[in-house]
């Protein structure tokens, strides 16, 4: 493996065994940051795909192997929904209709619960959480006219944007190998996840984090080895970074890491039912031995250390 | 750039103090430089997590940008009240009056030293999107008067005087105008109150349930069965309510079974414990039709056809004891297994049966010592405990024997079991994967795993109960727990969550006054008043089953006209007929209350905290009622926001949301009872339901006074309503109900929630420790509580114990004391199993106290301190969990034991059975209907309501992804969008229970569903006269006809009409 793993600042992992797609993270952060009202309402810093499946802004995976642009009609489009008709409808329609017209044909999230296979028994998903990988050596940093004023990288980790002074170049957004930094197109500016700054730096976690009900986020500093991140990636190394094709390719080093979904239940004739080519794709060849070391440790019972940490609370230690 | 790539930059910050200034300077300008110097410098003490933050002044920058947004002066803690069960604590945080976000509160430890941070942080999407209710475009922030027809949309605002004025005037007139029909008797009839969950807030329920009470009005009807959450083959099996373990102890299990209950989208709060259970070793199976969020999250998932789970249960059940992996100990002791049954009448063998004079409610086994049939002890008509081997019984389990009658006749009589081994002979691994589509291996391995791993449980959802034949659905899965010896420990049961049923705070009865209203069932209400239109015969209950008897009577008015008629019929073969007849006989027994009854019919409609025509069974025909202010002439909706109902009323009255305003809150979840607190003052001219109804009784009073004075009689509760008095009832004027506020209030003892709150726990046993626990598990209550305890209640200070408990339970959860003073986590029937104790209550035991230091008296079992066993019950008739039922409707449909019967079939407008089956499910976008009307979830599920199909039925019907399609049958119609999801099962297709009908481009889910009452659903049992105890008896939402609908089929076609 050719990514490294962060050995300082802040890290996340998330475990993609937990995830059950609820979106809480992705509707705290779009309550509390109001990404709707400052930047654009089709801004979703933080959400969660279904797997295999579009994602959000649509195909951007596809778009970013093939090293294709996005664009305005890849996010959620304008909805307005008829709310006013509840009240004084202008329409003869009993009772009145609220749902947007026209129909949209994608939102984020358009597909939950999709994935692949054909019937219930070789049916295959999982949830993948994405929001901006707070990377060491961003791209986005790096092809910022503006660089660390417009876009800054903190040595904790954290890379911010600081909208005051974006020119709206949107050259960071074609540049992001994960496609998380957005753009509001009305206001031309970019935006993206801001790891909770202000709060992190109340000595409180981000939203997502706490908001999680599975507790599948932790967050932590990798160089801490109380925190439960180091104990996941660094002691127990089953936390991995996401598509090391693309990391490596933009050199990258990403500070969410993900434990891989390996803990789903086989197709009736006791095959595995994830796609191996797939999750080679999203986080290489090592989510074999992380899947083994999952099932060893949880024979052990709750005794094992690593078992110990994935079923804790609080997820994080600051 | 070429300067991103400087190996600088790649270490972290990098920015110059020039770039930094020109930044400054062209952009923000240097007034913001100072005023974000100057805020700095205020919050440096707290700036210690992101050190880097102090080492850069365009850091502080882009701080102070960011920091704005997430700035507040206070939080508040509340509490999320969504009747989704899980009853998540939330923190609101507060600038000014705005509440600016909510976070999880994550405090069930604070108060609770055992349990820890299992329940934390709790709170899911749903609770965490409320703000957008709050601040949103469809909160009703005024009265609203309608001025266009019913359901059109067309409202005024107007002020709250005229509002209450009105809606007063017309009860009234509609109590005048019943008053001079019937002799002045029975006047508030017509007018029904309908507000479903009170626990999920007690005293906005409860308020108007009083109001109902005072004004002799309907109601209020249940919810529960209506709703099709109870689950019926509890209260068969056990006589009570739902008994399920707090989550938990769910971490106790080795082994769980999620049978029809998708955790992961319906209880996200309670997720974690089964992914924690998991990692720490436990071995979780998910059964259902989908492949979801909760399939993934298994071990093992197995796929079943829609409505099939009871032959898959009956499958494992006999492989469990052709194996002997059954707990024969356990068996004999806790279950009616060994009790003789007669071959002839296949009615249990009774005392009376064999001796002259002797009881019908004293059964038998078979004793292997003695080698004769012996009195069971425990049984109904027994005083006795369970404890076989004191008194030197040990009966056979599986035999057949030839007993002499007291008339001489000898008949031959087989046990329970034997005869349910009979009966599961044809459920072999083979014909249960014809039914079911599970291979036979996989019958085999659930076999293995409950007879080898314990503890076990399974826990149940809506998506096995709600079925027509939900209480075949329970009684298997139960009977599979009781087998392998698995319920009342730790870790076991059969623990089934839908909805927030539990009324912990028995209390609420006391201040709604329920019992002393006309509590009735819902789903006969509607199926008999709006579905079937019985009154339209003008004859009494009595007089259409005479009629029905006698042939004169062969179709029921409703639903549908021609051939789709409800028929009625006492002949067997007849089987819709002959179901409608025993519902209506069992209607005329009066074994399940219906107000008003027939001639009589409802005239007006009280709807709070719920939504009742969206979520209406039979909707095509509710809606007709609600579209029509000739059936219904008034429906008044008390709502924060404009849901389907509140659409279709006359009057809309705005209410607080759940941060704006004070409550209390329980679930079946969790022990702990928590409050709902006023963050901000509610938006616009919203209140309280608590100062709504108390503002309408003060009009009814006026109203009242003005026209002279009314006044009538209640011939159920024998009493005279005095509409004059309504307000000073309300407010408790004389200070006689709740006498500790005497001299501190201004006009009644419970004139604010917070009083009616004291009130409603003082009357909650749950809220006084355990007496015969109390001294050993005293450590397990927190200090805070521990010292009301000594220091005011064991002092006889139960007003100041209550009273401080309650500025407790203002800040964060506190488990409830009578739970805190056992062992946790609480776990049903464990007493039952340790003490011999029989089923449910020990029968007198139920109605035994024993009294506290202080001398307040507390039930001695703790089963009997909150609302689960059925009206004057306490034993069921064999005093055991019970799977033989030999009621008269039982072996009439064939149901004395658990059986599987396939699924019901609608048909098409032209007379042929609809192909596929549609659920509603509760999935995660929703609690029932709330939720689905707000923009921030309609966005992340395609902006509308939607139907899930699988991807062969897609192909068959020509359906692609993302089409309009219209789903149907012979009742109605709705249209939405298609999703075409491999992981949905063939043969099925699912709507969002709850979706709201402003979101469906035609009709909506209910439009199509039917009422399908269940006889067995309508029994009260025993049936002989003069039971000491009843096994199954009415009770408002502890038993009633379940509003199932999971059996509607559909079909389903490509739209091309219009959009509107």
């Amino acid at each position: 493996m050719a990514v490294k793993i962060p050995d300082s600042g802040y890290v996340f992992v998330i475990d993609l065994n937990k995830c059950i797609g609820c979106q809480a993270c992705a509707v705290a952060c779009k309550v509390w940051w109001k990404t709707d009202q400052y930047e654009a309402p089709y801004i979703w810093w933080r959400i969660v795909e279904t797997r295999p499946g579009p994602g959000y802004p649509k195909n951007w995976l596809n778009k970013k192997m093939l090293g294709l642009e996005l664009k305005r009609e890849d996010y959620e489009p304008e909805a307005k929904f008829r709310y006013e008709n509840l009240f004084n409808n202008k329409e003869s329609t009993v009772p009145p209709r609220i749902y947007p017209l026209p129909i949209p044909q994608f939102g984020p999230n358009w597909d939950w619960d999709k994935g692949e296979g054909n019937k219930p028994e070789d049916a295959w998903f999982f949830y993948l959480p994405m929001a901006c990988m707070h990377c060491d050596n961003p791209a986005c940093l790096r092809v910022c006219p503006m660089p660390g004023t417009a876009i800054i990288k903190l040595p904790e980790g954290p890379v911010l944007v600081n909208p005051e002074f974006c020119g709206g170049c949107m050259q960071c957004v074609q540049a992001c190998p994960y496609a998380r930094m957005f753009f509001s197109f009305e206001r031309k500016k970019a935006s993206h996840c801001i790891m909770c700054a202000p709060l992190l730096e109340r000595g409180e976690p981000p939203v997502c984090v706490r908001t999680c009900p599975q507790r599948a986020i932790y967050f932590g500093r990798i160089d801490d080895p109380a925190s439960p991140v180091y104990v996941l990636a660094k002691e127990y190394k089953v936390a991995l970074p996401l598509l090391p094709v693309l990391a490596e390719k933009h050199g990258v080093v990403p500070r969410v890491l993900y434990i891989p979904p390996v803990l789903t239940p086989p197709k009736p004739d006791g095959t595995p039912r994830y796609d191996e080519k797939y999750m080679d794709l999203m986080f290489g060849p090592d989510w074999r031995r992380v899947k083994q070391v999952l099932e060893q440790e949880r024979a052990k019972g709750p005794k094992s250390k690593l078992m110990q940490v994935l079923t804790m609370y609080p997820t994080w230690k600051l | 750039m070429a300067q991103g790539s400087s190996p600088r930059r790649r270490e972290g910050l990098l920015v110059t103090r020039r770039q930094f200034l020109k930044a400054v300077a062209v952009t923000a300008g240097l007034p913001l430089l100072a005023k974000v110097i100057e805020d700095i410098k205020k919050g440096q003490a707290v700036m210690k997590t992101l050190s880097s933050f102090r080492d850069s002044r365009v850091a502080m920058t882009t701080m102070y940008y960011w920091g704005q947004r997430v700035t507040y002066t206070k939080v508040v803690r509340s509490t999320c009240a969504g009747n989704c069960t899980q009853a998540c604590g939330w923190k609101a945080y507060v600038n000014g009056n705005i509440i600016i976000g909510l976070e999880q509160a994550a405090d069930y430890h604070v108060y609770d030293p055992v349990v820890g941070h299992e329940y934390n942080p709790r709170g899911c999407q749903r609770g965490a999107s409320y703000v957008r209710y709050i601040y949103g475009p469809m909160r009703v922030l005024f009265p609203y008067k309608r001025v266009g027809p019913r359901g059109s949309g067309k409202f005024k605002r107007i002020t709250w005087d005229q509002a209450l004025k009105e809606i007063a005037s017309k009860i009234i007139d509609i109590i005048q105008d019943e008053a001079a029909k019937y002799g002045g008797k029975d006047a508030g009839e017509a007018i029904v109150f309908f507000s479903p969950i009170p626990a999920y807030n007690y005293i906005s329920a409860g308020a108007g349930y009083r109001l109902a009470n005072l004004l002799g009005a309907s109601g209020p009807l249940s919810f529960y069965d209506w709703y099709c959450d109870l689950p019926p083959g509890e209260t068969i099996t056990w006589g009570v309510q739902t008994e399920e373990c707090e989550e938990a102890d769910w971490l106790n299990a080795r082994l769980i079974i999620i049978w029809g209950t998708n955790i992961a989208e319906s209880r996200i709060a309670a997720a974690h414990f089964i992914t924690n259970a998991k990692y720490r070793g436990t071995k979780v199976i998910y059964i259902g039709t989908d492949f979801n969020a909760t399939a993934r999250i298994a071990d093992e998932f197995i796929s079943v056809k829609p409505g099939t789970d009871a032959a898959l249960a009956l499958g494992v059940a006999k492989y469990i004891i052709d194996n002997k992996l059954y707990d024969e100990e356990y068996v004999k002791t806790f279950t009616d297994m060994p009790f003789l049954v007669r071959c002839d009448t296949k009615k249990f063998l009774r005392e009376s049966d064999l001796v002259e004079g002797g009881s019908p409610f004293k059964l038998y086994v078979w004793d292997a010592n003695t080698n004769k049939p012996v009195v069971a002890p425990g049984c109904m008509g027994d005083n006795r405990d369970l404890d076989l081997k004191k008194y030197g019984i040990n009966p056979v389990l599986d035999g057949e024997w030839m007993v002499k009658l007291k008339d001489g006749r000898m008949v031959k009589v087989k046990t329970v079991f034997r005869i349910l081994k009979e009966k599961l002979a044809e459920y072999t691994p083979e014909k249960v994967s014809e039914i079911t589509g599970v291979p036979p291996e996989k019958v085999k391995m659930l076999g293995e795993l409950l007879g080898k791993i314990k503890p076990a449980m399974i826990i149940e959802g809506g998506g096995t109960n709600h079925w027509f034949n939900n209480d075949l659905n329970n009684r298997s899965m139960i009977l599979l727990l009781a087998l392998t010896g698995n319920i009342g420990i730790n870790g076991g049961n059969f623990n089934q969550y839908t909805g927030q049923y539990k009324v912990w705070l028995k209390g609420l009865g006391k201040y709604g006054r329920i019992l002393k209203t006309r509590p009735e069932n819902a789903t006969l209400y509607v199926w008999v008043h709006y579905y079937t239109e019985l009154w339209k015969l003008g004859k009494t209950f009595k007089e259409i089953v005479a009629d029905i008897e006698a042939g004169r009577l062969t179709k029921l008015p409703g639903p549908l006209p021609g051939k789709f008629q409800e028929p009625v019929s006492t002949d067997p073969r007849n089987v819709r007929g002959y179901r409608n007849y025993l519902i209506l006989k069992a209607l005329a027994e009066g074994w399940v209350p219906v107000y008003p009854k027939p001639p009589k019919r409802p005239r007006a409609m009280i709807i709070w905290r719920g939504n009742f025509l969206n979520q209406s069974k039979g909707g095509f025909k509710t809606l007709e009622w609600f579209k029509d202010p000739k059936k219904l002439e008034l429906i008044v909706v008390i709502d924060f926001r404009m849901n389907t109902t509140a659409v279709f009323a006359d009057y809309v009255l705005p209410t607080a949301t759940w941060y704006e305003k004070f409550d209390i809150e329980t679930t079946p979840m969790h022990v702990y009872i928590q409050a709902l607190n006023a963050a901000a003052q509610p938006l616009g001219e919203a209140r309280s339901d608590f100062e709504i109804f108390k503002m309408l009784a003060k009009a009814i009073s006026m109203e009242a006074a003005r026209r002279g004075g009314v006044r009538f009689y209640d011939t159920r509760n024998k009493v005279v309503h005095d509409l004059t008095k309504v307000y000073e009832e309300f407010i408790d004027a004389k200070c006689k109900e709740n006498p500790f506020f005497k001299g501190l209030c201004s006009e009644g003892c419970l004139e604010t929630p917070e009083m009616a709150a004291h009130f409603i726990l003082k009357h909650s046993p749950v809220m006084y420790p355990d007496p015969e626990g109390y001294a050993k598990y005293k450590d397990q209550l927190a200090p805070e509580v521990r010292k009301l305890i000594e220091e005011k209640l064991f002092k006889g200070d139960v007003d100041g114990y209550i009273y401080g408990l309650l500025q407790l339970i203002k800040k964060h959860p506190v488990p409830f004391p009578s739970a805190q003073t056992r062992k946790r986590p609480h776990t049903p029937w464990r007493d039952n199993v340790e003490k011999y104790i029989p089923w449910p209550a020990g029968g007198k035991l139920h109605y035994e106290t024993a009294k506290l230091p202080g001398g307040v008296k507390v039930p001695v079992l703790f089963i009997s301190r909150y609302l689960s066993v059925v009206p004057h019950g306490g034993k069921t008739l064999t005093g055991r969990q019970q799977f033989y039922i030999d009621h008269s409707y039982f072996l009439a449909l064939g149901e004395e034991l658990p059986t599987y019967k396939p699924p019901e079939v609608d048909p098409l407008p032209n007379g042929q059975p609809a192909p596929l089956k549609m659920n509603t499910p509760h999935e995660r976008w929703g609690t029932h209907s709330t939720f689905r009307d707000m923009d921030l979830l309609l966005r992340l599920q395609r902006y509308m309501a939607t139907v899930a199909i699988s991807k062969e039925d897609a192909a068959k019907y020509g359906i692609r992804d993302g089409d309009l399609v219209e789903v149907y049958n012979i009742y109605g119609s709705f249209v939405a969008m298609a999703r075409v999801l491999p992981g949905v099962k063939p043969g099925e297709v699912w709507v969002a229970n709850g979706a709201e009908m402003t979101t469906f481009v035609k009709g909506w889910f209910n439009g199509v569903t039917p009422i399908r009452p269940k006889p067995t659903q309508a029994v009260q049992y025993p049936e002989e006269a003069k039971p000491p105890f009843y096994h199954i008896h009415y009770g408002w939402n502890l038993w009633g006809v379940t509003g199932n609908e999971c059996d509607t089929s559909v079909a389903i076609r490509k739209y091309k009409g219009s959009t509107p």
